[in-house]
Order: C-alpha cells, then sequence, then structure tokens
C-alpha cells in the first residue's frame, strides 16, 4: 500500500511527455502547508538531471534554513513531469520537504512540485514560516491578510480556514474590512470560501458588486453562493439596480442571480433581457422568468411555451423545470400534455420534469 | 414662348464686372504647359444693349493667337460663340506685341429673354491651329433690372436623423433664370452656418422658369458632424443667382450621428487578441504580428457589430462585406453579404465548396449602417487561405474516442489515518479486480459496498454510476462543441465520444492514480500535433487520475460542501439511504409535487455530489483528449496555438508547453481550481476560441 502526499486544492493538469515550463499551483494553501520548511533565496545554478534538476539557491535574510548560505534544492521530475523550470536569478519563496538523499546529502532538500512563489515583500518571511504550525498564534495569521502580497494572503486565509479559532465579532470585522479591500481575484475566491466557511456575515454591498463585476467568474459564483445563504435586502437590492450599468456579460451573471435569489423585483429587467439581440442573454433571462414566477403575467410566459421558436420553447421549460412556484409542475405538465408525439422538444420535456439536475447541467436546489 | 422684352433706358442698369485677374481655371494648367498664354484684367461692363469686354493676353514667346468669346445664359451649363453684330466683334487676332483688347458682346441677338441674372462670359484663346489653350470666365452677372431667387419651402424628414438625411424645397424664380442651389447646416439651427456635403455635387443649377422648381438634396450629416447628438440641428437651403440670394431655414432636425461599430471580424469566433488582428506582445514589449492559416473551403468567417453608445440600432441589411481577391464569381471590392447568415448582430458565412475563397493572403472587410444610416467604420481582416489539406486537416478521419471507466491498476480506498485519525483516500499500484473509476466513486460515496437489500433490489449502485458516466461523457461532448452550432449541428463531426470501446479509435482511460508518487497531476496524455494519428491514452502513466484528484480535494471546503450528502463520514453514500431506492429509482420524478421535501433533498444531495464529479473529471478528460488531437501545438500561428508563450502578453499564469492561459476558465491551461471547475454556464470551462476554430478545422496548422 503506498501513502501519498496529499496535496488538496492543487490542481495540475500535465499534457505532454515533453517538459514544459512553470508548474502552476491554482491556490498556495494546499502546497505550503505540506511543507516543512521554506527559503527565501535566488538561483545561483541549475543542474539538470535524467530524472530530476537540482538548484543551487542563496539564502536570503530571513528564510529559516539559516545554517547555510546556500543550499542545493531537489526537484524531482518523473515522465511528463513539467517542473519549475527556474532559471538562475529567479529569486522567491521555496516550498521545502526534508527529503534526504542525492548527491549533496549535506546541504539537500527537496523542494514541492510547483513549489516557488514570488515574494515581494521579504519581511514577512518570519510570520511566514510560524503558518506552517497549526498552533500558532492566529494574530500571525490575521497580520498576514493584509498582506502586500497576495501569495501571502491566500496563504494566511488557507491557515484560517483549517486551523483559525472562533473570533470576536471585532475580531471578525477586523477580516471583513480586509476582505473589502482586497482587489486580487484569487484571493477573493479564497476569501469567499473563508466567509461561507465561517459563516460569517457580510453586509457590505461590495459583495454583490461581485457578482455582475468580478473578473472572475468563479468569484461571482461564490458571491452568489454567498448571497443565497447570507445575503441581506440591501444586497439583493443592489443586484436589482445594478441591471441598467451592467455590461452584456454582467447583465448573463444578474440574470442568474435574480434566479437562484428569487428576486421578483427584477422581472422588468428579464423582460428587458428576453428581448435581447444576444441569444445567450435572452434564453438565460426566459429561463430565469420561469424559474421563480418573477414575472405575474402567466400568459405572457405561456405566449413563450408556444412559441414558434423551439429555442424559446426549450428556455421556457428549463425555466419552469428550475422553478419552485406551484403551478410550475401544472405548466410544464400540461405543455407536454398538447405536445404532439412529433414535437421534437417533447422527449426534453419529459426528461426534464423527471431528472432538471441532469439535463439543465446544474446542481440541484440548495 | 419667350419674347424680348423692350428695354427702357429708365431702368437699365450698368454694371461692372470685375474678374479677378487670378480667377479661371486655366491658372491652374498654365503651370503644366509652361508655354500657354495667359488672361489678365478682365473686365466687363455691362451697358443698355452690350456688354464691353476688356482683357490683357500675356504671352512671354510672343506668338499668334486668336481669341473668342463665348456666353452662356444657364450658369454655365452651356456655352455658346457670342454672335459678331459688328467688325470689332467675333474673332480677335491677337498679335504680338499684344495691346490691351477691348471688344464687346451685343447681347441681344444672342438671349432670347432679358431680364437675366444668369449670364456668363467666358474668353477662349486657340492658337492657329484651333487649339484651345486657354481661357478665362466671368462671374455670372445680370442684364437688366432682376431679382433674386426665392427658397420656397423646405422640408426634412419628422423623428429621429442621421447618416444620409433627404432634404427637399422649392425654388422660384421671378426672372426664370437659373438659379444655383445649395445647403448648410448649423448644429444649434444658427450662425454660423457650414456647407453641407452632399450625395453628388455640394450645389446644383435649376433652371427656374417654370414657377417654383423643387430641389432634392442628400446631406451626408455623418461626414459633416461625426459622432454628435444635438436635438437643435437646422438646415437651411440658399437659392442665388447673380442678382442676390435667399435662403429658408428647416424645422429642428433631431440629428444623432452616433456610428454603430464593427466589433469583429474573425475566423469562426476567434477574438481579436488571437486571430492575428493585433499582433501578440511580449513582456518585454515585442511585438510579433502572426497571421492565421484557413483552409480555402469548410471554414467560417464572423463579422460582428453593436450600436455606438447612445447610437441607433444597426440596420442588419446594411452589411457590407467585400474582398480583395474574386470571390464567388465576384471581383474584388463587390459586396458578399449575400453570402452570410446572418442572426441577431453577427453574420456567418460557411465557406462552401462552390465558394472556395482564393489561395494566399486575403483581405475583407466589412461595414454597417445603423438605423438612421450612419455608416460604421470599415473594419479590415487578413488570413492566409490554404488549400487544406488532409495532412493539416486533424479530423480528416473520424476520431471515434472511448472514454474508459474500466481500466484497473490500483487498489483505492479510504483508511485511517493514524495522526488524526479521520477517514483518508489512498491508491496503491497493482490491479485488484475492481475498476479503478469504481473505487473512487465509493471514496467519494458516490457508490457504496453496503448499499441496503432494497436499494440493491431497485439497482440503485449501477444506475447512480452509470449517470456518473453520462454525465462526464455528456460534458466532455459539449466541450468538443456536439450540437453547438445553429440547428444543433456540431462543432467537429468528425470526433466523436462514447462509454463502448465498439468502433473506437482512440481511448482515454479514467480512474485511478498517478504511477509518479511526486506527481500532483491530474491527467496526462501524449501531443500528437495535428491529431496525426489515433491515440490510446489508457495506459497507467496516461489518462485522467481520479485517485489523485480525491486526495488533492479531499479536506478543501468547497469538496465537502459538494460532496456533503454522500461523503464517507460526512454524509451518508449512495445506497445506504433508506430513501434512495425511491429517489435514485427509475421511477423517481423530481419535479412531482407529491414528492417530499426528504425525497426532493436526498435527490439534490446526490446531483450535487455527480454534477461536481462529472463537472471536474469531462474537463481533465477534454484536456487530454485535446493534447492528444493537437491542443495547443506550441509557438504562434501559422504553426502553433500559443502553447508555451508564456512571455506573451496575453498569455496567464498557467501557460506551460503544450498549455496556454487566456482570460477566462479555460481547458487547455496548465492548471485547474475546483471551484472554478464549478463554475455553470458560459463563464465556466471552455476550450478558447482559437480552440474551439481548430476543433472545427475553420483554422489549421500551416504556413
Amino acid at each position: 500500500m503506498k501513502l501519498k502526499l496529499t496535496y488538496l486544492w492543487m490542481i495540475l493538469l500535465l499534457g505532454s511527455s515533453l517538459p514544459g515550463t512553470v508548474l502552476a499551483v491554482e491556490d498556495p494553501w494546499p502546497l505550503f502547508h505540506r511543507a516543512d520548511r521554506l527559503l527565501h533565496g535566488t538561483v545561483v545554478q541549475r543542474i539538470e538531471g535524467e530524472r530530476d534538476r537540482l538548484y543551487l539557491v542563496a539564502n536570503d535574510a530571513g528564510s529559516s534554513i539559516q545554517s547555510l548560505e546556500s543550499w542545493w534544492l531537489r526537484e524531482p521530475e518523473g515522465e511528463g513531469t513539467e517542473g519549475i523550470g527556474a532559471l538562475v536569478g529567479h529569486r522567491g519563496v521555496w516550498l521545502v520537504a526534508d527529503a534526504v538523499g542525492g548527491e549533496f546529502p549535506t546541504a539537500d532538500a527537496t523542494v514541492l512540485p510547483g513549489g516557488l512563489f514570488p515574494l515581494r515583500d521579504p519581511s514577512v518571511m518570519g510570520s511566514l514560516e510560524q503558518l506552517l504550525d497549526p498552533a500558532c498564534n492566529p494574530a500571525v495569521a490575521m497580520e498576514l491578510m493584509t498582506a502586500t502580497d497576495p501569495f501571502c494572503r491566500r496563504i494566511a486565509i488557507g491557515w484560517w480556514q483549517a486551523h483559525g479559532p472562533d473570533l470576536q465579532e471585532k475580531q471578525v470585522q477586523t477580516i471583513r474590512q480586509a476582505f473589502l479591500a482586497e482587489r486580487d481575484a484569487a484571493a477573493q475566491r479564497s476569501w469567499i470560501e473563508l466567509f461561507l466557511q465561517k459563516n460569517w456575515l457580510l453586509e457590505s454591498n461590495g459583495m454583490a458588486d461581485l457578482i455582475p463585476h468580478s473578473e472572475d467568474p468563479a468569484v461571482s459564483m461564490l458571491a452568489l453562493q454567498y448571497l443565497q445563504s447570507h445575503g441581506t435586502v440591501r444586497q439583493k437590492a443592489r443586484l436589482v439596480s445594478a441591471w441598467p450599468s451592467t455590461d452584456l456579460s454582467g447583465k448573463k451573471r444578474l440574470a442568474i442571480a435574480y434566479r437562484t435569489l428569487a428576486i421578483r423585483e427584477a422581472g422588468p429587467w428579464l423582460l428587458q433581457g428576453v428581448t435581447s439581440n444576444d441569444p445567450v442573454l435572452s434564453r438565460i433571462c426566459i429561463e430565469s422568468m420561469g424559474a421563480a414566477g418573477l414575472v405575474d403575467c402567466q400568459e405572457t410566459y405561456r405566449s413563450l411555451l408556444h412559441s414558434t421558436s423551439n429555442e424559446v420553447r426549450i428556455a421556457s421549460l428549463k425555466g419552469l423545470a428550475r422553478s419552485s412556484a406551484p403551478g410550475a409542475w401544472q405548466m410544464i405538465s400540461e405543455t407536454i400534455a398538447s405536445l404532439e408525439a412529433s414535437d421534437p422538444i417533447l422527449p426534453l420535456a419529459t426528461q426534464l420534469q423527471k431528472h432538471p439536475w441532469k439535463f439543465l447541467r446544474t446542481r440541484g436546489k440548495h | 414662348m419667350f419674347r424680348i422684352p423692350t428695354l427702357s433706358p429708365g431702368w437699365l442698369i450698368v454694371a461692372i464686372i470685375v474678374v479677378a485677374s487670378t480667377s479661371g481655371c486655366q491658372k491652374n494648367r498654365t503651370h503644366a504647359q509652361m508655354a500657354a498664354p495667359t488672361i489678365e484684367n478682365f473686365l466687363l461692363h455691362v451697358q443698355t444693349d452690350s456688354v464691353l469686354v476688356n482683357f490683357d493676353v500675356v504671352d512671354p514667346l510672343e506668338r499668334n493667337w486668336e481669341a473668342l468669346i463665348y456666353f452662356s445664359d444657364d450658369l454655365g451649363l452651356t456655352w455658346f460663340p457670342v454672335t459678331a453684330s459688328s467688325p470689332e466683334e467675333g474673332t480677335i487676332e491677337l498679335t504680338p506685341p499684344f495691346q490691351s483688347i477691348a471688344t464687346s458682346w451685343s447681347f441681344r441677338g444672342d438671349l432670347n429673354t432679358l431680364p437675366q441674372a444668369d449670364v456668363l462670359l467666358e474668353v477662349r484663346i486657340f492658337d492657329l491651329n484651333g487649339s484651345l489653350e486657354a481661357h478665362h470666365r466671368s462671374d455670372p452677372f445680370a442684364i437688366g433690372d432682376t431679382s433674386p431667387p426665392v427658397v420656397q419651402s423646405i422640408v426634412v424628414p419628422s423623428g429621429p436623423v442621421g447618416g444620409p438625411i433627404a432634404v427637399s424645397g422649392s425654388v422660384f424664380d421671378a426672372d426664370g433664370d437659373h438659379v444655383t442651389v445649395h445647403l448648410e447646416w448649423s448644429l444649434d439651427g444658427n450662425e454660423p452656418w457650414s456647407l453641407a456635403s452632399l450625395e453628388g455635387e455640394d450645389q446644383v443649377v435649376i433652371l427656374a422658369d417654370k414657377g417654383a422648381e423643387t430641389v432634392e438634396f442628400v446631406w451626408l450629416s455623418h461626414i459633416d458632424s461625426p459622432a454628435v447628438v444635438s436635438p437643435f440641428t437646422r438646415v437651411r437651403i440658399v437659392a442665388s443667382d447673380a442678382s442676390g440670394s435667399h435662403q429658408q431655414v428647416s424645422d429642428y432636425l433631431p440629428l444623432n450621428t452616433i456610428p454603430p461599430r464593427i466589433d469583429s471580424m474573425t475566423i469562426g469566433e476567434i477574438v481579436d487578441n488571437l486571430n492575428g488582428s493585433e499582433a501578440a506582445t511580449t513582456d518585454a514589449g515585442d511585438s510579433i504580428p502572426f497571421t492565421l492559416s484557413m483552409p480555402s473551403v469548410d471554414s467560417r468567417i464572423q463579422v460582428q457589430w453593436s450600436a455606438g453608445p447612445g447610437g441607433a440600432s444597426v440596420d442588419p441589411a446594411t452589411l457590407e462585406v467585400s474582398a480583395d481577391k474574386w470571390i464567388a464569381d465576384r471581383p474584388p471590392g463587390d459586396d458578399i453579404s449575400d453570402l452570410f447568415t446572418v442572426i441577431g448582430s453577427t453574420a456567418d458565412w460557411n465557406i462552401r465548396q462552390e465558394d472556395s475563397l482564393p489561395l494566399g493572403l486575403l483581405q475583407l472587410t466589412a461595414t454597417v449602417d445603423d438605423l438612421r444610416g450612419n455608416p460604421a467604420l470599415p473594419l479590415q481582416y487578413q488570413v492566409n487561405v490554404t488549400a487544406g489539406s488532409a495532412q493539416a486537416r486533424p479530423f480528416d478521419w473520424h476520431d471515434r474516442w472511448y472514454l474508459d471507466f474500466q481500466r484497473d491498476n490500483y487498489e483505492i480506498g479510504l483508511q485511517i489515518d493514524a495522526q488524526s485519525q479521520s477517514l483518508t483516500p489512498f491508491a496503491s499500484a497493482g490491479s485488484d479486480g475492481i475498476a479503478d473509476h469504481h473505487q473512487d466513486l465509493l471514496t467519494v460515496g458516490l457508490q457504496s459496498n453496503q448499499a441496503t437489500s432494497a436499494s440493491n433490489a431497485a439497482g440503485v449502485n449501477p444506475r447512480v454510476q452509470q449517470w456518473v458516466e453520462e454525465a462526464i461523457l455528456d460534458r466532455v461532448r459539449s466541450h468538443y462543441g456536439v450540437g453547438m452550432l445553429a440547428g444543433g449541428e456540431h462543432l467537429q463531426p468528425n470526433i466523436s465520444f462514447d462509454r463502448f470501446s465498439t468502433s473506437s479509435t482512440s481511448a482515454v482511460g479514467i480512474g485511478g492514480d498517478d504511477s509518479d508518487a511526486y506527481s500532483y497531476a491530474l491527467g496526462r496524455a501524449s501531443f500528437d500535433y495535428r491529431n496525426q494519428t489515433a491515440n490510446n491514452e489508457t495506459a497507467p502513466t496516461r489518462g485522467v487520475f481520479t485517485s489523485n484528484m480525491i486526495q488533492f480535494y479531499w479536506n478543501s471546503w468547497t469538496f465537502r460542501n459538494r460532496f456533503q450528502a454522500i461523503l464517507p463520514g460526512l454524509g451518508i453514500p449512495v445506497g445506504e439511504d433508506l430513501l434512495d431506492p425511491i429517489v435514485l429509482s427509475d421511477g423517481f420524478i423530481r419535479l412531482d409535487p407529491g414528492n417530499t421535501v426528504a425525497e426532493n433533498d436526498r435527490y439534490d444531495g446526490v446531483w450535487d455530489a455527480i454534477d461536481a464529479w462529472s463537472r471536474v473529471v469531462s474537463i481533465v478528460a477534454a484536456h487530454e483528449i485535446g493534447h492528444a488531437v493537437g491542443l495547443c501545438a506550441n509557438g504562434l500561428p501559422p504553426t502553433g496555438l500559443f502553447g508555451g508563450e508564456s512571455d506573451l502578453d496575453l498569455a496567464g499564469p498557467f501557460t506551460t508547453a503544450f498549455h496556454i492561459d487566456t482570460p477566462g476558465l479555460n481547458v487547455m491551461s496548465s492548471a485547474l481550481g475546483l471551484t472554478s471547475a464549478l463554475v455553470e454556464g458560459e463563464s465556466g470551462y471552455q476550450f478558447n476560441s482559437l480552440n474551439k476554430a481548430y476543433i472545427a478545422e475553420w483554422t489549421t496548422l500551416e504556413p
């Protein structure tokens, strides 16, 4: 039986037996917390081996490996494993496992796959190193949540997700301020997951603004998830007022948010969206209209169900399939009953009733 | 009938027309013909019965010439030689040394009506062979007691206007003269007025001898006043002859000349920074131009447009597309927009055999007007048309992919972690007779070895596994554009996917761990430039490593949140819940209002996990299959698809060899986040637009 390191979250997609350049890590925390030591240093020499690569790294002040001015770091490379590919002069934080062996046993350590991160402010090295300890003083993580480098902030958030204690309201307020000041999309992702995990309240409209305006669709999705479980009336009202000034991409997200949050006040915007030249926005708005009974006029929706366009009919049925409204089941049943046996949308309509999430390609209602 | 009125000396006037010596069109031509004479000091004196004409001829070469006087009584539309009514009139012999010429024109013999205010005279100088060498023309002048023309009306469109605007009016002249009419405009309806640019000539000459004459102009407002909005715009018609001018001002015109835009013209739907419209830029600031190759047939050109901010809606019927070469039997520059199919604000041209493109560099130009007629700035796009040989086409043969969920290279399960005393997934090398993917599903709770007898009787486990695998298959198909084109056509009909190996050409293994203990890969595949061969990605070192995936995600909040209903130790695995024989049976209808809340919650919880699992696995599978069909060839087009071009501005941090990370969530970037993988809809993971065009063979990799 093989015991493996479980580097959570980090996902690498390696596509070729040919070597690449940079090994990428989506979230640094899972890798970070598997490190035994940190080293802040600069590559001064690089040696290519058959199955591995050696870096001679000049040790900068502040690293935990203080005993030597420089260290040899070994980077394993298997078939198709893309290494860091750092060149002489590359500088940053090296995540190091205490593996021993190789040709340099006296000063040898193994760098974790993808374990090199840029760090603009080396003065935080001491604090960062403390986060390797699950029992570290939470104040250290709290301080690093406002560090200059997004890398540090995500590490601090990751530590808090894994080990953070319950907080006083005043401390939560500090964290709220740190989140609201966040501009890095990847770090925002970590922040919102932390808020969701800890059930911390955030009543700022900033959370709502992320739904239509974030550059990262994952941030938008998480913000919507947050509003679904913790959203305030003001935040939902913010989404309604955001429609006119939002671009096409944002309108699509808003239309989904109106559906997910069942914001009836957004009905007029959805009606406007149905007539959009963009077929995707139009389809999303039709679905949203049907999903939560956002339009009071059932006759309007019935006319969509009997449109001459199959795309419109399918979108209308999908809207009903997403709906929790009492009349939706009846409407979809009536529609199915009215369809000719040869109608091309009949099979989909029937399947939507039975396995809505499968055919809508979405998660269930939550 | 016209009659010649009797002129009384009392109302006859004597007009003096002084023509500046620099006027006349011959002046410029003399520059090119240095030997030609010039006419200077051209003066006219209008008298009761004649016009005295004075001028000088200058010829440094001192040659002999002949001069003739011509007249026009229709503002220069037609010309006739004056009738000589005395020996002093008619042909004038010019012999050096030249003296000032004084002659006259007895107009009563030439003019049918008087008074007139549309008369001009012109001196023409011929050489002795009768060749015209110089001429000089007067301004219009009046003979007799004339009155200016009157603009009686002006008509403009009602409602919002822009672009070419039709303006009409009527002009009356009591003398029945020819009258010059032009149009002027003002954004605020007041001084200053500007001369309008018109379709055709900037002014017209009309004969106003039958009462009020209608004039019609088309004002090109977008040229005179582009990109403005003014509700107070007015135009005015100005009519003039030698006796004066008169104008009539229009009502206010709500003018909006904000033009629409051609947003893109491209192959397929490739965005501008990947289609060669923009040069690639390195982090060092170096610019690298490139041009995409497209096969001469079976490719696709798309044009997209939008209204300008604050402008009118676009009129798709005005779309014009032209090429710089012959296309579809049409010469360069001719409109080929009828080859396009317009849907909304997009026009697509699927290039068929009968309209095949000429080989080599091809430049296309597109423009469109808004409903007011404001035209968009033309947009040009250049591609390199190639023969599209079978070698260049990755899908010149049908590549049938088998998604192999049956491979067995590991023993996979859960164990108690000695330190934390919590359940931890593991995978040990060596087959154990059970498919790795099935064991991975057991690990996350999407299968169970301890299902209730009722669940077993209801076939819960095999049904859920089938749902999982179908969902993965469905999503892989979706990534490769199955049914995504208008009319339900596939992005690439020559690639297909199945859960069964029958008739397959290529295969990808799904399930199990990576053989390399230090690897954190979710998958691996061989790279096959332009998909030259079938590919077998089922070896233990290749395919999709779902065991690795579970180990990576096991403790993450998002993973546990999505799998909480079924995850061992957190929820109840599939088949073990008492509701499973009901809600995971063949007969359960989720939307049935008769379902209990608990039933729906259980069903939804299972589907939460199926949804998440199938999303992540399908992205990795699509990614690895992508490598095996040639994604993303290293380098820039036309031989590469930006693989490994990490020093380009357009490349994100997850760009490595054979991977490119462009804005958005890319299937072919080198890293994947679980949270990102769960994004639904068109913002979720997909191939970038260049990769889609490669799959569709709208662009090919060949120089």
